[in-house]
């Protein structure tokens, strides 16, 4: 009887060295690696139909529904990214006073609760953050028809978001028509912040004004 | 890793061969060291990587000379990770990301072996054998460095053939055991569903208990 007993326990020391040996499938994750790039849009949009675009030279900082606006070298490099990116799709820059025809908001987001959370969550308070009187409708809400799926927070996420204001008055409401999500590890990094926004246009493509 | 695993064989073996004395028609011990090749729709879909992350033992009992049931256990860890590409939902979402898929297969199966020559006494002795159980099935896809995980608990089945090489003259029944055999089981969960087919190659070391 003892030997089953030591055949057992052989076997069960045996396959422990095994599974304690599984190899992590992080483990040789670069931080490049590490991230992902979402992006979403409202289908119904036409973007040809817009010809204009401004962006704010600040970032919204969504700390735990805290918000606050900075321009750190990194927001800095973010937004100069973003500008690029729809100048080379087509867009002209305006101010925001020159009636244009979407607005670009870059925002930081950070969540240190655990669980999980909604990213449409920040949609809720966007007009806490982006007073929709700078962009001359004052009174208006902001509306996103579509929304991220939910995910474990780990760390800050960078969104870009792209909002119609050439029918806001025809909807009564600010609409969000794109959005680009970047979550991961060592995004808040300059030198890497064009290749990152690239990404998300990359994966983008009828987000541009021209053929 | 492949040293420490080889390393614990043969001193397990050396072990084995110290200690152990003739021994006919005991309940025996295997245990091995695997290696594995997904084939079918796991390759295609899921992992085309060769897992060389494995090891198996079983406890048999020879019912007559030429045949043999055992209960076997083993692991299998299967990883693989994907080139950025980009993915879109039906929403549509379009997320680009490195995806990585890991799979851990733990099988426990009765398995029956046939000795055509005989159980003990030969040279080398050949063997067929097949199996049915249930495998417990963990796993995890990642995209960049944010994953998932769910567990399933498939039915498998399993055919193998190989020799087993008696060791010393008179440890009949103890032995080296190399051989191959083919995985089946089906897995359908909410993030995968394939099956999982794959070809194993496995060496090891067969001995009676007192």
């Amino acid at each position: 009887m003892k030997s089953q007993y030591l055949a057992g326990l052989l076997l069960v020391a045996f396959g422990s060295v095994f599974v304690g040996c599984s190899k992590d499938p992080l483990e040789n994750l670069t931080q490049e690696e590490s991230r992902i790039y979402i992006t979403n849009h409202d289908s119904t949009a036409n973007f040809r139909s817009y010809s204009t675009f401004t962006i704010s030279d600040s970032v919204a900082v969504i700390n735990n529904n805290n918000v606050s606006r900075q321009q750190t070298d990194v927001d800095k490099a973010f937004i100069e990214a973003v500008r690029t990116q729809m100048v080379a799709r087509g867009y002209t820059m305006v101010s925001r006073s020159s009636n244009p025809d979407v607005a670009v908001n870059v925002s930081r987001i950070y969540n240190t609760s655990t669980g999980l959370i909604s990213y449409n969550n920040y949609w809720d308070s966007y007009g806490g953050f982006y007073d929709p009187f700078n962009y001359g409708y004052g009174g208006y809400g902001y509306y996103s028809p579509y929304s991220y799926a939910t995910y474990t927070i780990r760390e800050g996420a960078l969104s870009v978001d792209v909002l119609d204001l050439k029918n806001a008055a025809t909807s009564n409401r600010i609409n969000g028509i794109w959005s680009g999500l970047i979550r991961g590890s060592g995004i808040f990094n300059p030198a890497t912040a064009a290749s990152q926004v690239q990404q998300l246009f990359n994966q983008s493509p009828y987000l541009k004004k021209n053929n | 890793m492949k040293q420490r695993i080889l390393a614990g064989i043969i001193a397990f073996s050396a072990c084995v061969y110290s200690n152990a004395s003739m021994a006919q028609d005991k309940l025996r011990l295997e245990l091995g060291y695997n290696i594995s090749m997904p084939t079918g729709s796991f390759k295609t879909n899921e992992v085309n990587n060769t897992s060389f992350r494995g090891a198996f033992g079983e406890i048999s009992y020879p019912v007559s000379n030429k045949l043999s049931l055992g209960l076997m256990a083993g692991y299998q860890a299967y990883q693989q990770k994907y080139e950025r590409r980009l993915y879109t939902t039906a929403d549509h979402q379009t997320i680009s990301a490195v995806k990585t898929n890991a799979i851990d297969v733990m099988p426990l199966m009765l398995r029956g072996t046939f000795f055509p020559t005989g159980g003990s006494g030969k040279l080398v002795q050949p063997y067929l054998s097949a199996g049915a159980g249930v495998n417990f099935v963990n796993y995890a896809q990642y995209l960049g460095e944010f994953g998932s995980s769910e567990t399933a608990f498939p039915l498998a089945v399993q055919a193998g053939a190989g020799v087993i090489i008696p060791v010393g003259s008179m440890l009949s029944q103890t032995g080296l055991k190399i051989g191959a055999t083919y995985n089946y089981s089906g897995y359908k969960q909410d993030n995968m569903n394939t099956k999982l087919g794959n070809i194993g190659l496995h060496a090891g070391v067969v001995f009676p208990l007192k």
